[in-house]
């Protein structure tokens, strides 16, 4: 099938360049033919001059044989070299040209028209069909042009092709005198004047035929006679032919019929130029053939061929022949060229004979000059199919030419020497044809006389055949683009085919090249006013830029992911397939823009060329009033950002038009369908991200809202689980009561650089009821309503926040689907703000591919049972003076339909703020809520012992309304409102104090429920809303305590307070002093002086520090027996610590006892002359009791890394028995009278001894089995960090052993002695400090007088005092055991020679440590301790005293 | 001088990577220049193949027009639109713009065939054009 159809392509050229033969005929002929329907004899036998079969071999010019397969002929009736015609050629004008080519587009078909078969939306270019489709079937107007175009060559001068080779002279059979009408035929003035006029001049073969006309049978039986006759008159060239034989009108078969008129009418259609639309048309009923049978149509065939091949080639056979003797001698070699140039030269005469200027200005040869003869010979040869020896001949032609400057023949020349060579198909390969016809064209255009763009345009066609004939289309669109660019259609036309030239390539479609030239013809079709065909281009042109990016997601695909392209890619193909999928659904629904729709948007990553595009093609669709696919492209437009501003507002402008006019005809031709429409448009600006999108409900408070999950242990509520709120859907969190006001906060961006307003800016919701009742009244009262912001003004690039609200009316779920506004007050869009669903990554295909969750939507449930809460805060404070406290409270609505049952508010920074208790709102005690945060207490005791919750519970939330048993410990002061009611309003009273200096941002979170805690429920949902306050404290008070042992009493301890004033003009009133402390009671000593100087009140001036000393002695409990002290020593925090964390480090089963209460005693000092401040049976020492706790935490976090808060509780307690915790209560003295306190926690009174490390060594029983070498690593870890944390640093001298000396009594005798001798009984303590071991020590006092012993062991140098004023006097050594936290008491004795104070501090203790539980009964020796790693170094240890031990002797009398 | 140039870097995937004008600025062709520059891509692919130099000379001709194109070894183009025929100067205003690249590339934020949005970058190939081109 391909080689039929290459063949038609050389065959065109040769069809086009086939020999002529005049026909004249007598008039009584046109009869016959016109019974035909046919016009003139020349039309009944033009069939039949197609694709003669000649096969005959002939010879060629040098004489060698070669197989004339067939051959063609035309007949013209006519000849005539006119000059009128020739200036019609020579002007051939634009509208000619615009003519031909539209009515040779009109005259294809619309499905013709449609994309060509290589292109397709989904895949761009394929390139398997463009490579194997023919060009004609892409633009089936191209192959009628160049019919066309070649049926309208006319004679001219320089070559002979439109020159008759042959006469042919019919006369009718019918007719007496055949032979005298035969020969004044032959004088007919046609005839004469093709002899003189045409190449063959007078050797033009006459051909002779007698046509009988079978109807008239009269006749019949004299045709063969009168035929003999003019046989015998003109020799063999004549020829009988009886036609018209079907005399029945009668149709013998329709088929037939049809048949023999199918053989005119496809011939006519090729060689009529067409008149037009109408034209064809009217022709289509003729029916040509009607009175010819079958016999007589291949009677007519076999004349032709009779005549063609007995008459027509020998005669130019001989022609050839002769002229090829005739001309020889120029043709061959120097002599001959010698010859021609010597008679140029020299015979000026003949010179001047042969050329001559012919009717359009142009040189030419009079016919019987040797270089027309040349030519002739060419041409003949040409015709016979002899390329090879017309090229020679044409080639020495050219010289020739040349030489004359006889240009139009050269042209003639060089381009018939390039066709020679592209017909001879040896040749093709290797000639270099493209020069000769680009010289051809040149010569045309600019050499001749006047430009002959008919015949350059002829050559350019024919060439660009034989090109495809060959599949050399590399050289097709240089050669298409040599035409004259004065006829905008005709280079319209010659770019498309260019551009199809460029698939054609034969490495590769070069599609680039393909897609600038469709651009290029796309432009001149607009130009030429061929919108359709232009727009055909341009869509071509945008398939053509779409196929690199497809041609890549194929074959390079690890590349895909790498460019910011790939997601521009992504886009594409998507906007692709939602098209595709729009198409077809819109395929059944609207019939109209069914074809237009299936649209891609190009995304070449080119800007220009997209805009350009996409502008030009939506302009085109808009001038085809498509509106629908305009409106693609102008919205394509819309979205890039590349576009300079100038023109984006010139796109717009248009686009805003284009609606105009497109809604004035939507509004005109029926309203429904416009309707629609306008809510399917969807445009890119501005830029609105759903996933930026908020849904805010009660946008009118602060805070925000959202359901969250409150464990019941009053740590930090979290969001609560998606599968808890109704929804899983991502973003689909909110939810909201009924008739409560929800703000939808969208941010909107502009992608253009100028400015556009939005109107009527709205959302489009969907609400689907979930209460099941269908109400009545479901008409009359909307399920929502949604607000309108009436203009968004948005300047180039700016993006701005547009809140629309959104009012549910009833129990469902509301979803919002998208945005609605208009753009610029005149285009309505609609914006779908569809949350695109997350890439998927789980499972290996979901890996491999690109698998996305399905889109969802922004929307939020409307739930009735959910609390609706109106809060506000009131007098928060922002800044704050540390310690300082602020009143502020919260106010409570309840707006909802439904009682609150269960109310809760959660403190980020519990040390920051008091809650009491609430209270209902009345306008009338709106004057008492204030509450003064410190209560007074009038004769307050000085100490008091309380027993304390000794709980590490870090309390944060407060119960505000439900039931007061779910309560939390530390909140119990608190005590909360059964329920609150729809329509009450809660104050809660808030004290907010500055705890630390520094910027904070506290978090209070407030949570509501409808429904009370279920029973058994770990954790609870409520609805709650998050305050974030910004607090900034500043410094006010610097307070610093520092411990000294006092030297007076080994057990007591010296406190200073230092507190120092930061403020730079304000003074402070210190008011009280609060200790607390298991252990100690402490007693002002230096207050006084204070007092004294700012009567009776303690004043800290600006920038001034005072100290206040305390003493610290220990509490005297009532009952001191030892089995008492056994009981409680049990139970001290140390012990809980000690085997709590041992249990921790060591047990599988970790500890979940908390510690017991503890026996606090609280040391009141009132520094002033009012009422002390209650903080032990007030609110205020929850309070307290819960900011130390918080700064215990803080401290616990700091030194045990490892260890999780959860186990804090149970781990750690509260206070200890040696630590005190202090609170300084201050107002401000004068001023704003603002007050409060500061407080320092766990001041170490420094007993040096680390009773944690106890902890770290394993117990004896009841160790975890550890099988895993990962378990016992992550032991070893914790107890290392317990052990190195940073604290230790402070318990560096430590002793397990401290030996403290009191003065018993003195016994001074001097009346005995008559000296000054006292002797005076000591007691020793030696008290052991260690929480585990028991020691075995043994003691040695050692007089002043032995001191010098001890020298080497580095002790006591600084005894200053007298060697010989005193000694030890009998027993000085002790052997004794000391249980843990036990000590002992031994008495000694001394002499002392003089009254007055002695350093007695002289002793030397060698203990080892025992066991624990192996000494059952006192005095027992245990077994000595086992060292473990992490056991106090000290277990084997000699202990020296470090400081002078004072006591004074005197007369005891006194 | 009138002349009007219009460079572009071309990556691999025939998108633009960097695209600059110098000289007289015509705005009605900005889409022809880049529509020519396109199309000649396609005559780069075929005549990388027929030199091994980086510099592939004039390329293509539309009208007036001139596309001078140099390919680097990862056959990132650097396409040049011009007037006048300088194959020297075009020559040395290539290699440094592909300097220029490289450097780009060496920025480990930079992935190849991503659009270079860097200021510098234009400043100093505007900087090249005003040194070799105009």
């Amino acid at each position: 099938m391909p080689r039929a159809g290459l063949a038609q392509k050389k065959e065109f050229v040769a069809k086009a360049l086939c020999p002529r033969i005049l026909l004249i005929a007598s008039p009584d002929i046109h009869d016959a033919c016109s019974v035909n329907g046919l016009q003139s004899p020349a039309d009944l036998l033009a069939p039949f001059g197609q694709d003669v079969s000649a096969q005959i071999t002939i010879q060629d010019g040098q004489g060698a044989p070669y197989f004339l397969d067939k051959i063609n002929v035309r007949f013209i009736s006519d000849f005539i070299i006119e000059k009128q015609q020739q200036q019609q050629q020579t002007k051939l004008t634009n509208a000619d040209v615009d003519d031909l080519v539209t009515s040779c587009i009109g005259a294809s078909s619309a499905a013709e028209h449609a994309d060509p078969s290589f292109m397709s939306l989904s895949s761009g270019i394929d390139k398997k069909a463009a490579a194997h489709d023919e060009v004609s079937a892409w633009s089936p107007w191209y192959t009628l042009f160049r019919q066309q175009w070649v049926n309208r060559m006319q004679p001219s001068e320089h070559e002979s092709f439109m020159h008759p080779v042959a006469c042919l002279l019919v006369v009718s059979g019918s007719d007496p005198d055949p032979v005298g009408s035969l020969r004044s035929l032959s004088n007919h003035p046609t005839v004469r004047r093709a002899q003189t006029q045409s190449f063959a001049g007078t050797n033009l073969l006459l051909y002779y035929m007698v046509l009988h006309d079978e109807r008239r049978t009269t006749d019949a039986h004299n045709v063969d006679h009168r035929f003999d006759q003019v046989r015998k008159t003109f020799g063999q060239h004549c020829s009988l032919l009886r036609i018209n034989s079907n005399t029945d009108l009668l149709e013998p078969e329709g088929t037939e019929r049809s048949k023999i008129s199918a053989i005119w009418s496809s011939h006519l259609a090729s060689t009529q130029p067409l008149a037009g639309p109408s034209g064809p048309s009217a022709d289509k009923d003729v029916c040509y053939g009607s009175m010819l049978s079958m016999r007589d149509v291949s009677a007519m065939r076999d004349a032709v061929k009779q005549m063609m091949v007995r008459s027509v080639v020998p005669h130019m056979q001989y022609v050839v022949r002769l002229l090829s003797d005739q001309t020889a001698s120029q043709r061959r070699g120097i002599t001959g060229r010698l010859f021609s140039a010597g008679r140029r030269y020299f015979g000026n005469a003949s010179k001047a004979n042969v050329t001559s200027t012919g009717t359009d200005g142009d040189m030419y040869f009079r016919y019987d000059s040797p270089e027309a003869m040349m030519r002739l010979l060419a041409d003949y040869s040409f015709m016979l199919k002899d390329f090879r020896f017309a090229q020679s001949v044409y080639q020495v032609a050219r010289r020739d030419f040349l030489a004359e400057k006889a240009w139009k023949c050269y042209a003639g020349a060089q381009e018939m020497v390039g066709l020679c060579k592209l017909m001879w198909e040896i040749q093709a390969t290797k000639a270099e044809f493209d020069s000769n016809f680009e010289d051809a064209i040149v010569t045309y255009m600019t050499k001749t006389h006047a430009p002959r763009p008919f015949l350059a345009i002829r050559s350019v066609v024919l060439y660009y055949e034989l090109l495809k004939h060959h599949r050399m289309y590399t050289f097709a669109p240089v050669a298409l683009l040599r035409i004259p660019s004065t006829f905008v259609s005709l280079s319209a036309l010659m770019n498309e085919q260019a551009a199809y030239a460029y698939l054609k390539f034969p490495v590769r479609p070069e599609v680039r090249k393909f897609s600038f030239y469709a651009m290029i013809a796309s432009q001149l079709y607009q130009r030429a006013g061929l919108g359709s065909m232009a727009h055909r281009c341009l869509r071509m042109v945008r398939v053509a830029l779409l196929t690199p990016a497809t041609r890549e997601r194929r074959t390079e695909d690890d590349d895909e992911g790498i460019s910011g392209s790939g997601e521009n890619e992504k886009s594409a193909v998507a906007v692709n397939e939602k098209q595709g999928l729009a198409a077809e659904d819109a395929k059944d629904a609207t019939t109209e823009s069914g074809a237009s729709t299936d649209e891609v948007i190009v995304h070449s990553r080119w800007a220009a060329i997209d805009s350009f595009i996409n502008h030009e093609l939506g302009r085109q669709c808009m001038a085809a009033q498509n509106y629908d696919e305009a409106f693609q492209y102008f919205m394509a437009l819309m979205g890039d950002d590349k576009i300079p501003p100038k023109l984006q507002s010139k796109y717009l402008q248009e686009l805003l038009q284009l609606f105009l006019e497109s809604d004035d005809r939507a509004a005109s031709a029926d309203a429904p369908e416009s309707q629609s429409r306008q809510g399917s448009v969807q445009l890119s600006i501005p830029n609105i991200d759903p996933n930026l999108a908020r849904i805010i409900m009660s946008p009118s408070l602060e805070g925000d809202d959202g359901l969250l999950d409150w464990p019941l242990d009053g740590s930090a509520p979290a969001p609560a689980e998606p599968s808890v709120s109704a929804s899983s859907d991502h973003g689909r969190n909110g939810c909201c009561s009924v008739g409560e006001v929800v703000a939808v906060l969208l941010v909107v961006t502009n992608p253009l650089t100028i400015g556009v307003t939005l109107n009527n800016f709205t959302l489009d919701c969907r609400f689907s009821s979930t209460d099941g009742s269908v109400d009545s009244d479901s008409d009359s009262e909307p399920d929502f309503e949604v607000t309108t912001v009436p203009s968004v003004i948005l300047e180039g690039g700016q993006t701005t926040m547009v809140t629309v609200e959104i009012v549910a009316r009833r129990s469902g779920e509301l979803s919002i689907v998208g945005a609605k506004y208009l753009l610029c007050d005149i285009l309505p869009t609609f914006k779908s703000l569809r949350l695109p669903g997350r890439r998927l990554n789980n499972t290996k295909e979901q890996q491999t591919g690109t698998v996305y969750s399905p889109d969802s939507t922004l929307g939020f449930r409307v739930d009735p049972s959910l609390s609706h809460l109106h809060i506000t805060m009131h007098d928060m404070p922002d800044t704050l003076m540390s310690g300082s406290v602020h009143q502020a409270s919260i106010h409570i609505e309840n707006r909802g339909a439904l009682p609150c049952q269960n109310i809760a508010i959660w403190l980020s920074h519990p040390s920051f703020f008091d809650i009491k208790s609430p209270h209902m709102f009345s306008k009338e005690d709106v004057s008492t809520v204030s509450q003064e945060v410190y209560p007074k207490q009038s004769g307050a005791k000085d100490a008091e012992s309380t027993s304390v919750q000794n709980t590490l519970q870090d309390c944060s939330e407060f119960l505000l309304v439900g039931d007061s048993k779910q309560q939390l410990l530390g909140a119990r002061h608190l005590t909360p409102i059964d329920c609150l009611e729809p329509g009450q309003t809660l104050v809660v009273p808030l004290w907010a104090r500055g705890d630390r200096v520094g910027a904070h941002s506290l978090s209070l979170v407030v949570g509501a429920n409808t429904e009370a805690v279920r029973p058994g429920s770990l954790s609870r949902v409520m609805r709650s809303r998050t305050f974030d306050v910004d607090l900034l404290v500043t410094p006010s008070l610097r307070v610093n305590a520092f411990v000294r042992p006092s030297t007076l009493n080994p057990h007591e301890r010296l406190l200073g307070i230092e507190v120092e004033n930061m403020q730079p003009d304000l003074s402070v009133q210190l008011v009280q002093t609060t200790f607390s402390s298991g252990n100690y009671k402490l007693a002002p000593i230096s207050v006084k002086k204070y007092q004294e100087t700012a009567g009776s009140k303690v004043v800290v001036g600006p920038r001034q520090t005072i100290s206040l000393m305390f003493r610290a002695s220990p509490h005297e409990t009532g009952s001191e027996g030892s089995e008492d002290r056994s009981m409680q020593q049990k139970t001290t925090p140390e012990h809980f610590t000690i085997n709590a964390l041992r249990q921790y480090i060591y047990s599988n089963d970790k500890p979940k006892q908390h510690p017991g209460s503890i026996d606090l005693i609280y040391s009141n000092t009132v520094l002033g002359d009012h009422d002390g401040i209650d903080c032990v049976h007030s609110s205020l020492h929850s309070y307290i009791l819960r900011s130390q706790a918080h700064r215990r935490r803080n401290m616990l976090r700091a030194n045990y890394p490892m260890i999780p808060e959860k186990f804090y509780p149970a781990l750690f307690p509260l206070f200890e028995t040696f630590g005190i915790d202090f609170v300084l209560f201050w107002t401000e003295d004068g001023g704003q009278g603002r007050s409060g306190h500061h407080s320092i926690t766990g001041i170490d009174l420094g007993v040096p001894y680390d009773y944690v490390n106890e902890a770290l060594n394993p117990p004896s029983e009841g160790v975890g089995r550890a099988w895993l070498a990962n378990t016992i690593n992550e032991r070893e870890l914790l107890i290392q960090s317990i052990a190195n944390r940073p604290s230790v640093v402070n318990h560096r001298n430590e002793r397990p052993l401290d030996v403290t000396m009191r003065v018993a009594a003195v016994n001074s005798d001097p009346s005995t002695t008559g000296s000054d001798m006292h002797v005076v009984e000591v007691m020793v303590t030696i008290q052991n400090h260690s929480w585990r071991y028991g020691y075995q020590a043994e003691l040695s006092l050692i007089s002043p007088a032995d001191l010098e012993q001890l020298v080497g062991e580095q002790v006591r140098l600084d005894y200053s005092g007298p060697r010989s004023a005193w000694s030890w006097i009998g027993k000085t050594d002790f052997l004794l055991a000391v249980d843990a936290q036990r000590s002992v008491v031994v008495t000694a004795r001394l002499a002392c020679m003089a009254p007055g104070m002695i350093d007695i501090g002289l002793w030397k203790l060698r203990a080892s440590a025992l066991e624990p539980g192996s000494g059952d009964e006192s005095g027992s020796v245990g077994v000595p301790a086992v060292r473990h790693p992490y056991s106090s170094k000290s277990l084997e240890c000699v202990v020296h005293p470090i400081m002078p031990s004072f006591v004074t002797v005197g007369p005891s009398a006194e | 001088m009138s002349a009007t140039y219009y460079f572009a870097i071309v990556g691999t995937n025939d998108s633009p990577l960097y695209e600059a004008e110098f000289g007289v600025q015509r705005d009605e062709s900005k889409y022809l220049n880049q529509f020519i520059v396109h199309a000649a891509l396609d005559l780069v692919d075929d005549a990388q193949l027929m030199s091994t130099a980086c510099y592939l000379k004039t390329v293509d001709r539309y009208n007036n027009w001139n596309v001078s194109a140099y390919v680097t070894p990862s056959n990132v183009r650097l396409m040049l639109l011009h007037e006048n025929k300088m194959d020297e100067a075009i020559r040395s205003f290539f290699v440094d713009a592909h300097e220029l690249y490289l450097k780009t590339m060496l920025n480990p934020f930079y992935e190849p065939n991503a659009p270079i949005q860097s200021q510098t970058f234009s400043t100093k190939v505007s900087t090249l054009a005003k040194k070799h081109l105009l």
